[in-house]
C-alpha cells in the first residue's frame, strides 16, 4: 500500500515535470516568433509585442483592471516582466492603465516622449515610474530596438524636443516601425496629420503593409496623402464600442476603402492579433 | 399551539408589515386606525383567545409597517444642503473601486452643510479619482457641494437603494487632500489583513485569474466590466460576489481545519462560527458579507443537525431581525431579497431531494450540485428577471461546470495568499496550481457566455408575473413536503 502511494507520488512528479519541461521548451520555441496584439482595452491603445519571453507594450489603455487583465491573457502565467514600455504621449487613454502595469509587473525600462501634463494621473504615473526604478528614455529618432529573433523596432518621430508647445500632445506621439523580414508594422499613437506632413517631408521610411491607424480614426489623422506614403494593405483601429467621440470618422473610414485598406476594430474584432513565424512568410491573422 | 409557532407566525406578521408599508405606504392616520380597529375588535372579546392572538398578531403586523414608516420619514425629511462643505471628514468604508473613479463614503456633520445647527454626522457619497490612494479609516479634507440624491430615469430607484444604507447626500465633483491621519481600530486591522492577503494573490496569480480567486475569496467586484458580463450572463456572478455560498465553503473549511486541531465536531462549529465574524470584519462588514454569514452558517447549521427541514424558523429569525434593523432592505436591497429566497429554496427544496436521492446513483454529488442549485435558481429567478431583465439559459450548465472545481480554487487561492507572506516562492507554487483552476473557471464561463441562446433578454416581466411566479412555488413546496413517500 505505502508503496503503491510513492509510486504515485513519484509518478504525479513526472508529469508535473514534464509539463513545466514542455511549455519552456514551447516558450524557446515561439522565441523565434513575433506577435503583434492589438489589444481590446476599449477606447484607448495598447500593443503588445512579443517575441518568445520578451515584451515590449505600446501605451496601456486607460484602465489599469483591463490592460492587467489583457495581459494576464496574452502572456506565459509565469512571465511577469516586460522588457520595455513605450508610452508614445502622455494622454490618459494612453498612459492610463500604466500605474497598475508598473504595480503588478517589472517593467525594465520605460520609453516616452518630453511631451508633459499637468494632468494629476500623469503626475502620479510618473512618480510610479520613478518608483519602479525602470530605466527611462526620453525617446529620439533613430533610436532601434532589436529583438533576438531579428525583429526591429525603429523610432520615426517626433523629431523635435518640446521645443513649441509641450501641452500639444497628439503631435508629441512616437511613431515606431516594426520590421520583422517582408512584415511592417507601422504604429502612429495619436499623431494628426500636421504631424504626418512633418513625417512626409522629412522623407521617413513609413511604408508599412499594416498600420495602427493614428487617434483612433479621428477624422483629422490619416491623411489621403499619408496613406498613400504608407501603402498599407491592412490597418487596425483601436478603438471602444459607442465611445463618445465616434470615433472611428467615417470619412477615415471611407479613405480606408478607397486605398482598398482592409481594416480590424478592436471594437467589432476583439484584440487583434498577427503571428508572425517566418521573416519571409506573411504574418497571420488572429480575430475574434 | 405550540409556543415556538406562535412566536413565528407573530415573526412573520412582522415581517408582513414590513412588506406592506414599503409597498403600500400607510400614512400616520392609517397606522392610528389600524390600532384603533385592532383595540375595538380586542375590548370586547379580551377574554377570547383566539381573538387575544389575531389582535397581537395584528400589532407585530403594525409594529413592522410602524417601524419602516419611521425610517422611509427619515428620507422624506431629507434638506436640500445650503453650503459648500469644506471640512475634514472620515471615510467610514472601504473605499468602492469602479473602473474609472471611486466611490468614498464619509461622515461630516449636518451643521457643516445644512442651515441647520445640529452637530450630528450624516453620510455622504463622493465620487472620486481612481488615482486617489485612499482607505478605510482615513481623513481627508474635502471641498465639494453636496446634493440630495435624485433618480434620474424611472428604472432603478437610486435614491432609496442609497437610502436604505443612510445615505442621503452625493458630492459627484470633490477636492480632495489627503492629511495622512489614519484612525486604527481593530477593523482597520481586519481590513489591511485581507489587503495584504489580496496583494500576494494579485502578486502570484495574473489576471484575470487573480481578480477571481479574491472574488471567490472575499467578494467585491474587481473584474473589469467585460468580465463581469460574462459572469452575468452564464448567471454565475454569485460566486465573485460574497453569498451564502461562499461562506458555506469557507465554514466548511474552518470546521474540518478544527477537527484537524483537534476539536470536538461541536467544538469546530463554534470555531467555524467565529471564524467567519472574523471574515465578515475582513471585508469590512458590508450588509452583504453579513447577510451571507448569518444565511450561510444557518444552513451549515441546520445541515449538521441534520434539521434542514426545520430551518425555515431560523431563517425567517434572521430575516425578522434583519429588518428589525433595517426594514428597507425589504423592497431595496436586492441582495437581501435574492439571499433570503436563495436559502429558502435550499430549506424548502433540499430535504426533498435528499429523500429522493437515497439509493440513485451520485456521480460524485454532481447530482446534488445540479439539485441544490435548482432548488436556489427557481426561488431567485423572478427577481432576477424582474431586475436585470435577463434570463440566464446556460446558467445551469455553468454551474454545473463550475461549481465543483470552486472550493478547490479558494483553497489553494487562500493557500497561495498564506504561502505569498511566508515564503513568496511558496506562494508562487500553490499560485500555478490555482491558476489553473481559475483559468478553467473563466474560460469555461467566456465560452459559455458566447452562445448563442446564453441568455434571453425579457423586458417585459411584471409584478404579477413575479406574484404568480412565488404563487406557483408555494403551492409546489406544499405539495412536495405533505407527500412524504413520494419515491
Amino acid at each position: 500500500m505505502r508503496f503503491k502511494k510513492t509510486v504515485y507520488l513519484f509518478l504525479t512528479f513526472l508529469i508535473f515535470t514534464a509539463l513545466i519541461l514542455g511549455l519552456i521548451i514551447l516558450t524557446l520555441k515561439k522565441s523565434q516568433q513575433l506577435e503583434v496584439s492589438f489589444l481590446n482595452v476599449g477606447q484607448g491603445d495598447a500593443i503588445l509585442i512579443e517575441s518568445g519571453n520578451r515584451q515590449v507594450l505600446i501605451d496601456t489603455g486607460k484602465n489599469g483592471r483591463t490592460i492587467l487583465e489583457k495581459l494576464g491573457e496574452e502572456m506565459p502565467f509565469w512571465d511577469r516582466t516586460l522588457e520595455m514600455v513605450i508610452v508614445t504621449h502622455p494622454d490618459f487613454d494612453h498612459y492610463g492603465g500604466l500605474s497598475e502595469v508598473l504595480k503588478y509587473y517589472q517593467v525594465e525600462s520605460v520609453f516616452k516622449t518630453e511631451a508633459e501634463t499637468s494632468a494629476e494621473e500623469w503626475q502620479k504615473a510618473k512618480e510610479d515610474i520613478e518608483k519602479e526604478k525602470s530605466l527611462v528614455l526620453n525617446s529620439t529618432v533613430g533610436s532601434e530596438l532589436i529583438f533576438p529573433n531579428g525583429a526591429k523596432l525603429e523610432i520615426l518621430y517626433p523629431f523635435s524636443k518640446v521645443e513649441q508647445n509641450p501641452e500639444d500632445k497628439n503631435d508629441m506621439s512616437i511613431v515606431a516601425r516594426l520590421d520583422f523580414g517582408k512584415n511592417k508594422f507601422l504604429f502612429t499613437g495619436d499623431l494628426s496629420q500636421d504631424g504626418e506632413v512633418e513625417l512626409l517631408e522629412y522623407g521617413a521610411n513609413i511604408s508599412a503593409g499594416i498600420l495602427k491607424i493614428g487617434h483612433h480614426g479621428s477624422k483629422s489623422s490619416s491623411s489621403e496623402k499619408f496613406l498613400e506614403k504608407v501603402n498599407p494593405s491592412e490597418a487596425v483601429i483601436s478603438v471602444g464600442e459607442k465611445n463618445s467621440y465616434g470615433h472611428p470618422h467615417s470619412e477615415v473610414l471611407e479613405r480606408l476603402e478607397r486605398n482598398s485598406v482592409k481594416v480590424w476594430r478592436t471594437d467589432k474584432n476583439g484584440t487583434v492579433k498577427y503571428k508572425c513565424k517566418d521573416p519571409e512568410d506573411a504574418c497571420r491573422l488572429f480575430v475574434n | 399551539m405550540h409556543p415556538s409557532k406562535i412566536f413565528f407566525s407573530f415573526l412573520l406578521c412582522f415581517i408582513g408589515g414590513v412588506f406592506w408599508q414599503s409597498f403600500w405606504p400607510l400614512g400616520t392616520n392609517g397606522l392610528w386606525l389600524g390600532l384603533a380597529i385592532l383595540s375595538a375588535v380586542l375590548i370586547p372579546n379580551y377574554k377570547n383567545k383566539k381573538i387575544i392572538f389575531i389582535f397581537l398578531a395584528g400589532m407585530f403586523f403594525l409594529s413592522g409597517a410602524v417601524r419602516t414608516q419611521w425610517e422611509l420619514q427619515k428620507v422624506e425629511k431629507i434638506k436640500e444642503p445650503t453650503q459648500v462643505l469644506e471640512a475634514t471628514v472620515k471615510i467610514i468604508a472601504e473605499p468602492d473601486k469602479k473602473e474609472y473613479y471611486q466611490n468614498l463614503l464619509v461622515e461630516a456633520r449636518e451643521d457643516e452643510f445644512l442651515s441647520e445647527r445640529s452637530e450630528k454626522l450624516t453620510r455622504i457619497l463622493i465620487r472620486a479619482e481612481l488615482s486617489k490612494d485612499l482607505q478605510y479609516g482615513e481623513k481627508i479634507k474635502i471641498n465639494c457641494q453636496p446634493e440630495t440624491v435624485k433618480n434620474s430615469g424611472s428604472e432603478f430607484d437610486y435614491k432609496m437603494y442609497l437610502a436604505k444604507d443612510e445615505i442621503y447626500y452625493l458630492c459627484k465633483k470633490a477636492k480632495i487632500e489627503k492629511t495622512n491621519l489614519i484612525e486604527e481600530n481593530l477593523y482597520f486591522y481586519f481590513i489591511k489583513i485581507r489587503k495584504i492577503l489580496e496583494e500576494k494573490i494579485d502578486q502570484a496569480i495574473p489576471q484575470p485569474e487573480a481578480s477571481l480567486a479574491n472574488g471567490i475569496l472575499f467578494g467585491g467586484n474587481r473584474l473589469s466590466e467585460e468580465k463581469q458580463d460574462i459572469f452575468s450572463k452564464t448567471g454565475m456572478t454569485h460566486i465573485v460576489a460574497v453569498s451564502g455560498y461562499n461562506v458555506t465553503i469557507i465554514a466548511q473549511y474552518l470546521m474540518l481545519l478544527g477537527i484537524w486541531l483537534g476539536f470536538w465536531r461541536k467544538q469546530a462549529f463554534y470555531f467555524a462560527f467565529l471564524g467567519i465574524i472574523i471574515f465578515v470584519a475582513m471585508i469590512g462588514f458590508p450588509s452583504s458579507a453579513v447577510r451571507a454569514g448569518v444565511m450561510g452558517l444557518l444552513i451549515l447549521w441546520a445541515i449538521k443537525n441534520g434539521r434542514l427541514a426545520n430551518a425555515d424558523n431560523a431563517l425567517i429569525l434572521a430575516g425578522g431581525i434583519m429588518l428589525l434593523i433595517n426594514p428597507l432592505l425589504l423592497r431595496w436591497d436586492i441582495g437581501f431579497q435574492l439571499s433570503f429566497l436563495a436559502t429558502l429554496g435550499l430549506i424548502k427544496m433540499g430535504p426533498f431531494w435528499e429523500r429522493f436521492l437515497i439509493g440513485k446513483p451520485k456521480f460524485l454529488g454532481l447530482v446534488e450540485i445540479v439539485l441544490m442549485t435548482v432548488s436556489a435558481q427557481i426561488f431567485v429567478l423572478p427577481i432576477l428577471i424582474y431586475n436585470f431583465k435577463l434570463l440566464s439559459v446556460v446558467s445551469l450548465l455553468a454551474n454545473l461546470a463550475v461549481l465543483p472545481i470552486i472550493p478547490f480554487a479558494m483553497l489553494l487561492s487562500f493557500l497561495t495568499a498564506l504561502g505569498g507572506l511566508i515564503f513568496p516562492l511558496l506562494g508562487q507554487i500553490f499560485g500555478y496550481s490555482a491558476y489553473f483552476l481559475l483559468k478553467y473557471v473563466i474560460e469555461a464561463v467566456e465560452w459559455m457566455s458566447g452562445f448563442d441562446w446564453a441568455f434571453l433578454e425579457i423586458n417585459n416581466f411584471s409584478v404579477a408575473g413575479v406574484i404568480f411566479w412565488y404563487a406557483g412555488l408555494f403551492w409546489l413546496v406544499k405539495k412536495i413536503n405533505t407527500k412524504k413517500d413520494a419515491f
